[in-house]
């Protein structure tokens, strides 16, 4: 699955962020997983989990918990703010948004005016929203 | 709130020996065709050789390549699939052949995912067809893509010649290395590039490309890619 490569990147990332704040120790990663990229975020959690066990030592011990990111979107047409839901897309068009979530530009619309112009306002992907350690 | 993609890309292109950026800062100047062809031609001589179209809403390298039915495979990552000796990845596999209309800023994310995520192996050379322009995506890549030459492309036309020297001043100063100039559709027996000291060569239009187009074979027999492989005698 694709996702273990975003979870290796959030060790690389936290790893990084933790040795530029001087930290000694990480206890918490906390993840913000937006809904327009559809991962499940108790199963990314899980893979982030796997790999701390095999990163560096001041990784190995933090706890990884996961918050839900709401997709926003904002047209630049006609500035409507809408849902995920609110822009129906197939199974097949999911999957395409899942990998690379801007497909959204190729297969949703705005459910005002129909213009693949808007722009996501939050809930994209997979982001550490905080990262919390020890001096 | 920290996007974690960025930190993994030198370990993603860690496999890959050298990068090549094929740009050229101006629409219709065969960027494309020499990305495609030279990739066609590094595989033909036996190197492992990639091809990312980071040219997102004008996706073309599959076109000329006529890489229909290859999709990539799921694994810890994207796998990208192996086409007539290029392993090839694009937006083409999640637009379905329709447009994709991205902001310069949508482009420079959707580029990001492909870049964490890709999974290259083992390459000799990765030859990216780059954003056109110099817009936020064409800066985003050589921050990213840091091992990244550029091969750049230009055509006899004033305006493509113009822009190639105000371009090339722009990324001298962000300090990104310059393998060579190509002029492409080229019509004068002198370029203006000519005495530059990384002019690769000339290359004639070719009428017979179009009609190869999509046909990989047929490519390599053209004057198009006859020529083109002289220029990239610079990577032997």
């Amino acid at each position: 699955m694709h996702e273990w490569a975003l979870a290796e990147a959030v060790i690389a990332s936290a790893a990084e962020t933790a040795r530029q704040q001087k930290m000694s120790v990480v206890e918490e990663i906390v993840l913000n997983i937006g809904e327009l990229q559809s991962i499940d975020a108790e199963m990314f959690a899980s893979l982030v989990k796997n790999q701390l066990t095999q990163a560096e030592p001041l990784l190995q011990d933090a706890e990884v918990r996961v918050v839900r990111g709401e997709a926003a979107f904002e047209c630049q047409a006609c500035k409507k703010e809408f849902s995920e839901q609110d822009a129906k897309v197939s199974e097949e068009e999911r999957e395409a948004i899942h990998f690379v979530p801007e497909m959204a530009h190729v297969y949703m619309r705005c459910p005002a005016c129909g213009s693949p112009d808007f722009s996501i306002v939050r809930g994209r992907g997979v982001f550490i929203q905080e990262i919390t350690g020890q001096p | 709130m920290i996007d974690p993609r960025s930190s993994v890309i030198e370990k993603r292109l860690a496999g890959v020996k050298r990068i090549v950026a094929v740009t050229g800062w101006k629409g219709g100047i065969g960027k494309s065709s020499i990305a495609s062809v030279l990739a066609l031609l590094l595989a033909h001589k036996g190197h492992r050789a990639a091809l990312l179209d980071l040219d997102f809403t004008g996706a073309s390298d599959h076109i000329i390549l006529g890489i229909n039915d290859a999709h990539y495979t799921e694994e810890t990552g994207l796998n990208p699939p192996l086409a007539h000796g290029i392993t090839f990845m694009s937006m083409s596999f999640f637009s379905q052949g329709r447009a994709v209309p991205l902001r310069g800023s949508d482009v420079s994310q959707a580029a990001l995912e492909l870049l964490a995520v890709t999974q290259w192996g083992e390459q000799d050379f990765l030859v990216v067809d780059m954003p056109p322009g110099i817009g936020d995506a064409s800066l985003d890549m050589v921050r990213w893509i840091k091992r990244a030459e550029l091969l750049a492309v230009t055509t006899p036309a004033v305006l493509s010649v113009e822009t190639l020297k105000r371009s090339l001043a722009l990324f001298e100063r962000l300090n990104v290395p310059l393998l060579g100039i190509i002029e492409n559709l080229s019509t004068a027996a002198h370029s203006p590039f000519v005495s530059h000291a990384k002019f690769l060569g000339s290359i004639q239009r070719d009428p017979s490309l179009e009609a190869a187009t999509g046909h990989p074979e047929q490519i390599l027999r053209t004057r198009f890619a006859e020529e083109l492989g002289k220029v990239a005698a610079v990577f032997d």
